[in-house]
This record gives C-alpha cells, structure tokens and sequence, in this order.
C-alpha cells in the first residue's frame, strides 16, 4: 500500500504564498473578510508560516509553507470522540464530515494549527458560488476541516489508472495537490514514501531533510529540506 | 417527498431544519448536507487555453471549463514563461469574472461627473454617443484634441490602441507607465526597451534593488529562475547581492543584503565600476573590440568615484563596496540589474546607466548569464494608416504632455494637469482611458480632478468603476480576460520570441465587449480614414491579420500552411515560441550581428552615449546627487514604496479578497497596508507596534498603521503601494491607505521625465485619537 507524503524544499521557496491561494481555489475555501480576519478565524488549509529571527541590519526571515502534515501518530485523532477523523490505510488523515460534532478537539490538540472549525455556514458572493469546484464538496457550519492531501485529485488518478489497467506513476503524483501544482519555483513533492524510488522517499533522505516538531512523536509525512547558503 | 427514517433522522440531527428540507426534496445526505446548492455544472470537464491580465507578466493559463462555467485556473504548461504554474494572483483570476461589482452594461453619466449616477445604456446608442464626438474633432479638423491614456499589461491591444489614435489623426496615445531602464539601453545600446536576463545562466546577480521575488515581470518566470539558480545547477549555484533600502523578498532570500540610501544606487555603481577599473578586472576583450567611450568613461570613474568617497555618499563602507566589486568581476557570468525604484528618482536615468555599465565593464552583453534584447514576435506590421488632410495635420501636432521637453521623454503624464488646465498647446476635447486611474496612482490628485472637469468628453473602457472612470460621462466596459480574445508578446525576460494567446473561456457574463472590438466598432462608425484604416470586421479577425506573416514565416513551435490551421493550434496550445537565444557572443543556434545588439552610431556599447556627449553637453559618468523631495530636518526620514506579490493591477486589482486575506506575509498583515518602521527608530518616536500614525511629507498626508520591522533602515520606512482606493467594489474602498499621495509631481529626472516617486523625504507621528 503507498504512504502518501510531501517533501517541500525551503532553498527553492520564495514566500510567493501562490500555495496558499491554489488551496482555496481548489477546495472551496470561502475568504474570512476583514472583520473575521481581525478575530482569527480566516481558514487557510494551506498556509505559509513566517519566522523572524536578529535585529537590524542582520535579520533573517524565513517561509515555511505548511499543510496538514498528515501525521502517522496524529494527536487529532486521538482525541476525536466520535471518530470523526481517523488515518486511512495510505496515511492520509481523513474527515468525515457527517460525524463531527463540532467539539474541536482535534483542532485544539493538533500542534500545526491546521485545523479549522466552521462557525458559519460559508457565505460566497452569489457571483462566485457559480464557479465552486464541483469535485470538492462544501462544508456546513459546526464541522472541522483541514487539508486532505487533495485526496479527490488522488482518487481521479487512481480512477484514470485503473481505466487504463495500470499503477500510478510517480510524474504523475509529484504534482498532483493542487498546491504542488501551482508552485512557481516546483519546491513541492508528493507521492509514496513507501516506494524507494519516489521522489518523495529520495528527497526525504537528504541530509538537508527536516520535519516540524518532530519531538512531539506525531511522525509527520511532510519533509521540508532546509535552505543552504 | 422523501421519508424521513429513524436512521436518515439521527444522520441529520444536529443540523438546520434548512439541510432537512433539502433532505426531504432531494433524497441526497449529501445535498443536505451541503447548505450551499452545489450544483455540479453538466458535461465533460474540458481545459482552454487563456492569458492572465493581473500583472504585466501575462502569463499562460489554462482553464478548467465544465458546461459554461470556468471552475479553475492553472498555468499553461506549454508556456514557456511560466511552464505550468501560476502566483497567488493569477489563481484567483476567475474572481475577477465572477465579481458582483464589474460594470455589466454600457453607462451613461447622469448627474455631476463623480456622483455615482449612472444609467445604463444599449451598446448601439454607446458607440453612437462616443463616435458622435470624436468624429466632431476630425470634422473641425483638431483631431489631436483626443488623448487616450493605457496601462500595460494589454497585450496587442497596447499596439491597437496606438494604431487607433494615429488612424484617428491624434499623436496622445499615452503609457502612463514610463520607465528609466529603457532609456538607458537606447544610449548604451541603441534600442528603446527595457532587457532580457539570462538568469538561469547566470552565476552571481548583482541586484540594485531590482525585485526578483516580488514585483518585477514575468512574475513566475522570475520566481522559476530563481529556484533554478539556487538548486537548478548541482554544484554551480548561483550567488545573488541585493542592494536594496529594505529588506525585500528578494533581500531575505539573497546571500547579502546591503542596505544602501534610497537614490544612490548609481554612485555606488560607479564606485564598484572604481575598482573593477582601477584592480583591472574588466572584460579586456569586449571592453576593446565592443565598446566606444571606455577611455574617458573609465577615466572619469577612476577621478571622481573611488571606494572611500562613494562610501560617505551611499553609507557603504569602503571595504564592502571593494568586496562587492571584486565578486562580481570575479564570476563569470555576472549581471547587474537596476530595478525600476532606481529609475523613479531624479538621478534616475544616470543611475540606470552607471548600473548597466557594470554590464559591460565584465562583458556580460549577449553572452549566455547576460543581458538579452527581447525578439519581437514577427506578426505582420501594422499596415499604414490612411491619411488624409485632417490626419496628416493632426499627427503633426505636438503630444499634448510634452514629453520632448525632456531630451529622453517617452511620456510626461504628470504634466497633463496643467496641459488641460491651461489648454496649452491645444485644449482636450476627449480623453479616453482603458487601465488607466492617475486619480489614484498619479500625483496632484487636485490637479487631475479640475482639469478632468475642463474635459467635454471622459470615456472609461474599464470593467470595474474605480477612481477616474468614477468621473468619465460613458462607460464601455470591457470583457474580463476570460471572456475575450488575447495575444500578448511576452515582455522582456527569456529574450526568444513568445506570443501568449487566449480564447474566451466562457460566454460573456454581462453586456459587456471587448475593447478590441469596440475599437474597430468606432473606427467603422467614425468612418473617413479612421474606417477606412481597419478594414477588420472584428478583434479576432485584426488578430488573423497580424498573425499571417507569424504563419508564413514558418518558424518556431506551431507550423502550419494556412492561418486557419495556424490559429486553430495557437488557440489548442495557447502559446507559440522560438528558440534559441541567438547570443551575439555566443555559439548556440545563429548567432546574431553585434550591430542588431548595438545598434547605436558607433555600432558598439556606448559607455559615452553621444547624445548624451553631443547634444546635451554632458560629461561622463553623467551622475548627479539625488535631490529629494522636503528638507532632512523637517523630513528626517526617506520613504520607500513598493509593490507586494499579492498586489495586482487593473481594474478590480484590488476587489479580490483572497489576496488582500495574504497581503503581507513578511509583517503577517491582511487586509490592508501599513508603514514598516525600524524598532529602534520607532522607540525614539515614541511609536508602538499597532499605533496609528501619520506619514506626511511636502504634499500630502495618509495615516496607517504603523508596524515594527526590523528588516527598515533607521532612516527609511517603507509603505507597500497599491491599495487605498476610494471606488472599485466592496473589498477595495477603505482598505489601506494610498501612498502615492505623499508624491510630488515637481520633482523629475530632467533627462527621462519620470517623477522622482522613491525620492520623498516623510516626517512620522503618533495619531492622537
């Protein structure tokens, strides 16, 4: 079975947050607006992390784009009470919308922050609501999301494979979440880090390879190889 | 009506009666369950080719189309300029075609100009209103009393434009966007365009503020080359200085930072151009064979420039500047680009020129790492326009902003103001503006307003009501670019020839049309020699006609034996290119004539341009001081503007809330700007981090909020430019405040005529309430 994983390379970034924006558009995620933004509740699945580090002149910032890390140990799942989140049997962390009860746990106990809760029903401009992705479904208020590794582009592919009775490629999953797809500087990677010769499973052996807050055991699948000079 | 079970009861609980009665009249959990009626669009999903017009980049997109609705964007993979991928701003592209507040019908103005009043009108009475006016020009024979003002990114439609105005009989087909670099190139190098760069090629980038990561176009070609530069060459990566004001993107992500005082770029050009000289580190060989002018150029820098005067000028000290010099000159390929802050000061063109010259000093001209002339993309020309009396004499008037009182002026927009005002050298009968708002980018905003009033005849084009179209009598609106047919050259960056071409993606929303087409509509309905000269019945057929020679000359990536043919697979792939780069110093493919690169009298690089030698009496390195706008005591501080990657341009630019919700990674600010001040500085000014201040400098005042970052200057702020919009939709009225307001339209690079927009000098203070 594939373990699905993403290597994300730091040195290629640039804070473009082009990512961050291809996320919404794929999945339907509805803008915050000023006011909401202001009480914190803006919802990126996908968003770019900025850390600052020294004083003038010698400052450094540095970019983390950050998805749901899609954890083989996830904390979220441990502690949803119904059941509602759990790992499926190819590492990705799925939601089950239908059985969320809204107590937000999971978005409590995950230490990323990539999880949201939906306090309103979500409200587009009717001009937009014409152009929503239809492969994504739409949430209503009272449940949590986060990112699903794109999991129905993932479907598609395997869909598209079987009809055309054969495995899935590693060219074809490099790009396959939306993020991945989008990014100007190709410093993204997806794909199974249980196939040796995946990009994915090569880059996640770099000696430039890291993962966030890994002393927490939460095992994340996502690597990010950090930037040189 | 479906039953509701026990089972289908407990599936629900918890949710609104709303998703239940969905339940009962749809039978589907998961139409319950979804609140908003997601209906899935019917038919295959197919992908169609398009051309981004957020940024001048005009990247390639394709877009994801099912029945008529587009539902996603991606990059054009076979684009070479952004190979597949797309910024944040073209992906939220189909926001700007799903918009509730683009203009969807013809209007007319009723009420006062800039009440808001508006009555919508048939596109026949539109067109008839409009062409009645100009056509009383040509009839009174001042055809030149119309002005049409255009904003890149426009494509073809830039070269339409202009076509139309000459047709018309008018020389004020006016780019409200001049720049420096341009000018620079035609005296050095005798074409009028700003460069390609072989970055991917390169091996150390030796950047005056130019910014790579951030606004400079092609956006995501820009931000591709940089990933190669860095990981793209195993073992050879590429080295990147940035010498900048602030710390940018570009600043954070280059090997070295220097922060350098805003408008002294140019001398420390000069003083780097001192060592390379006086270490003999130059390029010998195409110092010797291609240059003209390097004795006294070279003798010149080597009296007046050395690294310890140029340090007291620039803040730089003596032993960075002769580091600097000597990695460049060490590397081999080497480039130094001067970004557009650098032309938007006083010494602007100079300082432009002394950065460029470091180009050939190491004999980075047309060789690969270097700098490229950008191919045009060889369309058929335009043919000649039919003159009569009244066009002849028409053209033969002076351009009603000036620009030829400044020796390498290309426009002189702010000089338009009083050219109205004072109906000197003629009056404005009609102004007609397509991406153009000086309302809100321009200077003197007074100004503007009294003389848009002396104007009989305003006519907007645009799609979105912002600032200026807010005061026109009609309004066209055009097509968004989903919507209609494009062809844009790509601008200068991979130097090869690309055309991006895109179809409309959906049937238009709205009753709105393309201004290609509306152009040719008037032109007919003007008729005379303007009619005469477009003999196309529509844009896509003038686009057929530009395309024949492209076709015929049979090069490059589509062939094909009819234009038909030709079309048919530029429209299926969305893009045609031609490579390689014929490098004059290179050995790839053909390479071309020195006297194509160095086109200027002397066939070589002039590092004495002799217009700058003859005609001007002006002696090298050509270099002046900056001169900001407000005293130091008074204004103790400089002030930088710029422009963010979540910062598009055109009309509803600034209605698309996805990116006003990233706006500001680097100080983690949404929805709205603010003034990055250094801590230190901030602490002395008694400033917190979140206070309100007020930035004001000679002209004018805004108030922001302030933030700390320790990436300014003690003597800097830096303001990121492009919102602060009083007009253009729900999400862009009242968000940030406009910079451009703190710039003063009397101080000008006398050579290029560009306003000096990064020489202003602010004071900063605490707002009291």
């Amino acid at each position: 079975m594939p373990r699905w994983g993403m290597v994300i390379d730091l040195d290629k970034c640039t804070g473009c947050q082009a990512c961050s924006v291809a996320c919404r558009m794929e999945n339907n995620i509805p803008f915050a607006g000023p006011e909401e933004t202001e009480l914190s509740r803006v919802k990126w699945w996908h968003k770019v992390l900025r850390f600052e580090e020294g004083e003038y002149p010698k400052v450094r910032l540095t970019f983390i784009p950050r998805p749901c890390q899609h954890c083989d140990n996830p904390p979220c799942v441990t502690v949803c009470p119904v059941g509602a989140t759990y790992v499926d049997d190819e590492g990705v962390v799925r939601m089950d919308y239908n059985r969320c009860i809204g107590c937000r746990f999971c978005a409590t106990a995950c230490p990323y922050g990539v999880r949201h809760f939906n306090w309103y029903d979500p409200d587009y401009p009717e001009e937009v609501r014409a152009a929503l992705n239809p492969d994504v479904p739409v949430r209503p208020r009272g449940v949590v999301e986060k990112c699903t590794f794109c999991i129905h582009r993932l479907e598609a592919a395997k869909h598209k494979a079987a009809e055309e009775g054969r495995e899935l490629v590693d060219a074809e999953l490099v790009n396959l979440p939306a993020c991945n797809e989008v990014c100007p500087a190709s410093a993204r990677y997806f794909g199974d880090l249980d196939d040796p010769e995946s990009t994915v499973s090569r880059l996640a052996h770099s000696p430039r390879a890291f993962k966030l807050l890994e002393e927490l055991g939460t095992v994340p699948k996502v690597f990010y190889l950090k930037e040189t000079s | 009506m479906k039953e509701i079970n026990r089972r289908t009861f407990l599936k629900l609980a918890g949710v609104s009666a709303a998703a239940a009665a969905l339940y009962q009249s749809s039978g589907s959990i998961l139409a319950a369950l979804n609140v908003v009626d997601q209906e899935t669009p019917p038919g295959e999903a197919r992908w169609v080719s398009s051309v981004c017009q957020l940024c001048p980049a005009e990247c390639g997109l394709r877009v994801r189309v099912l029945g008529d609705v587009a539902v996603k964007i991606e990059g054009n993979p076979q684009n070479p300029s952004n190979h597949g991928r797309t910024c944040p701003k073209g992906q939220v592209g189909l926001h700007l075609l799903y918009n509730p507040d683009r203009v969807r019908t013809p209007l007319k103005r009723m009420g006062e100009r800039g009440e808001g009043q508006w009555q919508p009108i048939s596109w026949d009475e539109a067109i008839e209103a409009v062409a009645t006016q100009l056509l009383a020009s040509r009839t009174a024979g001042t055809p030149e009393r119309m002005a049409f003002l255009y904003e890149r990114p426009v494509g073809l439609l830039a070269e339409a434009i202009t076509y139309f105005c000459q047709a018309m009989g008018t020389p004020n087909g006016i780019d409200m966007r001049p720049d420096a670099l341009s000018k620079a190139i035609f005296l050095t190098q005798g074409w009028d365009a700003q460069p390609g760069y072989d970055l991917e090629r390169t091996r150390h980038l030796l950047s005056f503020g130019y910014a790579l990561l951030e606004s400079a176009q092609p956006s995501v070609h820009l931000l591709s080359a940089y990933s190669v530069m860095r990981r793209g060459r195993p073992g050879d990566r590429a080295h990147i200085v940035q010498i900048e004001p602030r710390l940018s993107v570009t600043s954070v992500k280059a090997d070295e930072w220097v922060p350098i005082q805003p408008g002294t770029e140019g001398v420390l050009a000069l003083g780097l151009a001192w060592v390379i000289l006086s270490e003999h580190l130059y390029d010998e060989a195409f110092v010797t064979e291609r240059c003209h002018g390097f004795e006294a150029w070279s003798q010149a820098v080597l009296e007046g420039y050395s690294p310890e005067r140029v340090a007291s000028l620039t803040g730089i000290d003596e032993r960075t500047i002769t580091r600097l010099a000597r990695e460049f000159a060490d590397t081999s390929p080497a480039l130094a680009i001067g970004g557009d802050a650098v032309g938007q000061q006083t010494n602007g063109l100079a300082s432009q020129l002394a950065i460029h010259s470091l180009n050939a000093l190491v004999g980075s001209v047309d060789v690969p790492g270097g700098v490229m002339m950008q191919r045009p993309v060889p369309l058929t020309p335009w043919p000649e326009v039919s003159m009569d009396d009244v066009t002849t004499q028409g053209l033969a008037q002076p351009r009603i902003d000036g620009p030829e009182r400044y020796p390498l002026g290309h426009s002189a927009v702010h000089h338009l103001p009083e050219a109205i005002l004072d109906g000197d050298p003629y009056p404005l009968e009609a102004l007609l503006l397509y991406r153009a708002n000086p309302l809100q980018e321009s200077p003197d905003r007074e100004a503007w307003q009294e003389a848009l009033k002396q104007v009989p005849l305003i006519v907007s084009f645009d799609s979105f009501v912002e600032e200026t179209s807010a005061y026109a009598d009609y309004i066209l609106p055009n097509h968004t670019f989903l919507e209609r047919w494009i062809a844009a050259p790509l601008l200068p960056s991979l130097g090869y020839p690309v055309l991006a071409f895109g179809q409309p993606v959906v049937e238009p929303l709205y009753d709105t049309r393309a201004l290609g087409d509306v152009l040719i509509q008037l032109a007919h309905h003007i008729g005379g020699g303007l009619g005469e000269s477009f003999p196309w019945k529509d844009y896509p057929e003038l686009l057929r006609f530009r395309l024949e020679d492209l076709m015929t000359i049979g090069d490059g990536t589509i062939r094909a034996d009819t234009v038909d043919a030709f079309w048919q697979q530029l429209a299926e792939r969305g893009t045609w290119f031609n490579t390689p780069y014929p490098f004059a110093g290179g050995d790839e493919g053909k390479p071309a004539e020195w006297e194509t690169v160095l086109a200027t009298p002397s066939g070589k690089f002039e590092f004495t341009p002799q217009m700058l030698q003859e005609e001007l009496s002006l002696s090298p390195p050509y270099y002046e001081p900056p001169r900001y706008v407000g005293q130091e005591d008074e204004y103790p501080f400089h002030l930088r503007l710029y422009t963010l990657m979540t910062q598009a341009s055109g009309p509803g630019a600034a209605n698309l809330p996805h990116l006003h919700e990233l706006y500001g990674l680097h100080v983690k600010q949404m929805w709205g700007n603010w003034v990055e001040i250094n801590p230190e500085t901030a602490h002395e000014l008694g400033i917190e981090e979140w206070d309100e201040v007020w930035v004001e400098s000679l002209v004018g005042k805004i108030r922001l909020l302030a933030r700390l970052y320790e990436g300014a200057q003690p003597d800097t702020v830096n303001i990121p430019a492009g919102l602060g919009h009083t007009a253009g939709g729900q999400w862009t009225e009242g968000i940030g405040a406009n910079p451009e307001i703190l710039v003063s339209s009397s101080y000008v690079d006398e050579l290029s005529g560009l306003v000096a927009r990064q020489g202003v000098r602010v004071k900063i203070y605490k707002a009291s309430n």
